[in-house]
């Protein structure tokens, strides 16, 4: 921290701030999980402290719906730091780069291919959950050791492929599961 | 008639809440009056690891009653469980019928009572505490019995040599119809360590916050979770309060063993790889910590109290584990009858586990017989063969830790929709399962599947 380049200065709090930025501010400090919270001017992100209890991914999620009901289709990238930075960041992403392993971004990032679309639907329908995106890691949506072994049994009645479940939780996403899923062709006799 | 208390008074966090000592204490005195009955009975707690469950099994001891655990039985299973043991009092979800031979006679805690319309005739044995199932996943239930005695034993052997006390906090990381999750809850309780409840599965994000949240100083888990653990990168930085990370359920890779030792003890903290059977109560033997480099893929010593030792063993030192100690079940019961017998089982179980000594310190090398674990779950391979039989001839051999190879006699993509059915309806991933067909199955003079062949195979 505390290296300063030209485009992650953070503006100073005086700058007014945008409706939108307020409304994502106000519906982020009234989550029980949000201890503080600051938004991009754009409204494409925001830096939360949460409560241990909860991750980026919640809140992101969270904060979708919450922004739905209030009639405001956004969908904000969610960064979690420790502190808050000083001031109101540009952008979370270069934040996030600049932090390093002390924050932990969680955006959404819808399928990119069909095999992604399907196992995401799927993982979606298992966990209960709206939406999953290609970059949500399969613990932080909630999933455990029984639901990894509940959405590989239907994997391999839908799919044909075998993929254990220690390679499920080492692949973590979607999209890592689909190239794995891509690179094997019914190997059922396969030991393992 | 015997009862126990297992600690002082017991305390619980119900998640990251603290549950009142009142709060507690009139659970257990409510459940004591649904429990009420003119001679020992069988509590069926069907609920598992939450307040009631927990209560429940609780009062049950205190009356000097006897527990049978089962988390959450599908109606089938509790059908069975029912039928094979006619608890007289059951707990349960409350939210299915009611099954026959029952009326519903109250609440716990918002978990639903039911009572047995007909008093069994057979009755319970005075010294018998719990009954938990073993296997019979797809066929009919067997459980082990287990004193009074061997509970208490085997909570202050485990307490010693883990160096349990009042100050440590534990947390529900297993499930209680699982020996060694009973064990985790007593343990703690019988040093008035309080026990954060819950139902989540330390492969969850969640479970790993609660922990940091309540400040859980110990948890206990099994290889799967290890492995599991293992690919995604954890580690006990964000858990200050954590001391003390052990294993059962299984063998270790001795690479794991490193890894987890490595890191708990970089965290201040230790690792503890122990042994242990059903039929022994829960805990057998464990590797100290401080140990642990020294003798990697050991189980250690056996815990106080208990003696181990190889019957026959052969040229290289492999024999059958053999454990003496207080903790040695009474005995199994498959029926309600069983129940009223008391010791039937010596103080000596030969584990079926073939192992070997090597400076005092004892490795587990694999089953005896056949009975496989796969993911912590105890299989007969004919229970899989039976069901694979519509389809033709097949055998299952253990290949490898959480591997069994089916070899299945012609076509495999006929057997492919009784095998799927056998992954489901054991939770089981294909690679623990795999299939691999033969043109014919070997077998002996006598016509009997040729299993020692059979092992060969897997390894070519």
């Amino acid at each position: 921290m505390g290296r300063e380049t030209g485009t992650t200065a953070p503006k100073t709090a005086s700058e007014p701030r945008t409706a939108l930025q307020a409304l994502i501010e106000q519906t982020l400090t009234r989550h029980p999980g949000v201890r503080e919270a600051a938004v991009t001017p754009d409204g494409a992100g925001a830096v939360v402290v949460l409560d241990e209890m909860y991750g980026p991914l919640e809140i992101r999620e969270d904060l979708r719906a919450d922004l739905l009901a209030a009639g405001h289709p956004a969908d904000p990238a969610v960064l979690s730091v420790s502190t808050l930075p000083t001031g109101r960041p540009d952008s979370v992403g270069e934040l996030a780069a600049e932090l390093g392993e002390f924050a932990s971004l969680s955006r959404y990032e819808p399928a990119g291919t069909e095999l992604e679309a399907a196992l995401a639907d799927r993982l979606a329908e298992l966990l209960a959950l709206p939406r999953v995106g290609a970059l949500d890691d399969f613990v932080d949506l909630g999933g455990d050791s029984l639901t990894a072994v509940r959405f590989l049994t239907a994997l391999q009645a839908e799919f044909g492929a075998a993929v254990s479940v220690v390679e499920l939780f080492a692949a973590g996403t979607v999209r890592e599961l689909a190239r794995l899923l891509a690179e094997r062709a019914l190997p059922a006799d396969r030991p393992a | 008639m015997h009862a126990l208390r297992l600690g002082p008074s017991p305390a619980f966090l119900d998640g990251t809440e603290r549950v009142p000592a009142a709060t507690t204490a009139a659970g257990l005195a409510a459940a004591a009056t649904a429990f009420d009955a003119p001679a020992k009975a069988l509590v069926a707690v069907l609920t598992g690891r939450d307040l009631p469950g927990v209560l429940a099994y609780l009062a049950a001891l205190g009356l000097g009653h006897a527990a049978l655990l089962r988390e959450h039985p599908g109606i089938a299973a509790r059908d069975a469980l029912l039928t094979a043991y006619q608890p007289e009092f059951v707990l349960d979800g409350g939210t299915g019928p009611v099954p026959a031979g029952y009326r519903a006679s109250g609440e716990l805690l918002g978990a639903r009572v039911l009572a047995r319309t007909a008093v069994p005739r057979s009755p319970v044995h005075p010294e018998l505490a719990v009954l938990i199932t073993t296997s019979g996943t797809l066929g009919r239930p067997k459980a082990v019995r287990l004193s009074y005695a061997n509970l208490a034993a085997n909570a202050e052997s485990v307490v010693t040599a883990l160096g349990l006390g009042p100050a440590d906090l534990g947390i529900t990381s297993l499930p209680l119809d699982h020996s060694f999750g009973l064990s985790v809850l007593n343990t703690h309780l019988a040093v008035g360590a309080p026990v954060v409840l819950s139902r989540l599965s330390p492969t969850a994000r969640r479970f790993w916050q609660l922990c940091a949240r309540a400040g859980v100083t110990d948890l206990g888990a099994v290889p799967i979770t290890y492995r599991l653990l293992h690919s995604t990168g954890w580690r006990p930085a964000g858990l200050p309060a954590l001391r003390l990370a052990y294993q059962a359920g299984g063998p270790l890779e001795p690479g794991l063993a490193r890894h987890f030792g490595e890191l708990m003890a970089e965290h201040g903290g230790g690792f503890c790889p122990m042994y242990g059977a059903t039929e022994a109560t829960a805990r057998m033997a464990y590797l100290p910590p401080a140990e642990l480099m020294e003798h990697l893929g050991s189980v250690g010593r056996a815990v106080p109290g208990g003696r181990l030792r190889l019957h026959e063993p052969d040229r290289d030192g492999v024999g059958e584990i053999v454990y003496q100690g207080p903790n040695v079940m009474l005995g199994y019961a498959e029926h309600r009858a069983d129940l009223a017998e008391g010791r039937t089982h010596g103080d000596v179980l030969h584990t079926g586990d073939l192992g070997r000594l090597e400076r005092g310190m004892l490795y587990v090398l694999g089953r005896k017989d056949r009975q496989l674990k796969l993911y912590g779950k105890r299989l007969r391979p004919e229970e899989i063969e039976q069901r694979l039989a519509v389809a033709g001839p097949a055998a299952v051999v253990a290949a490898a830790p959480d591997t069994a190879v089916v070899f299945v006699e012609g076509d495999r993509e006929r057997f492919r929709a009784a095998w799927l059915d056998v992954l489901r309806i054991l939770e089981l991933p294909a690679e623990s399962l795999p299939l691999r067909e033969v043109a014919g199955l070997p077998r002996t003079a006598s016509g009997k599947v040729d299993l020692g062949r059979l092992r060969m195979l897997c390894h070519v």
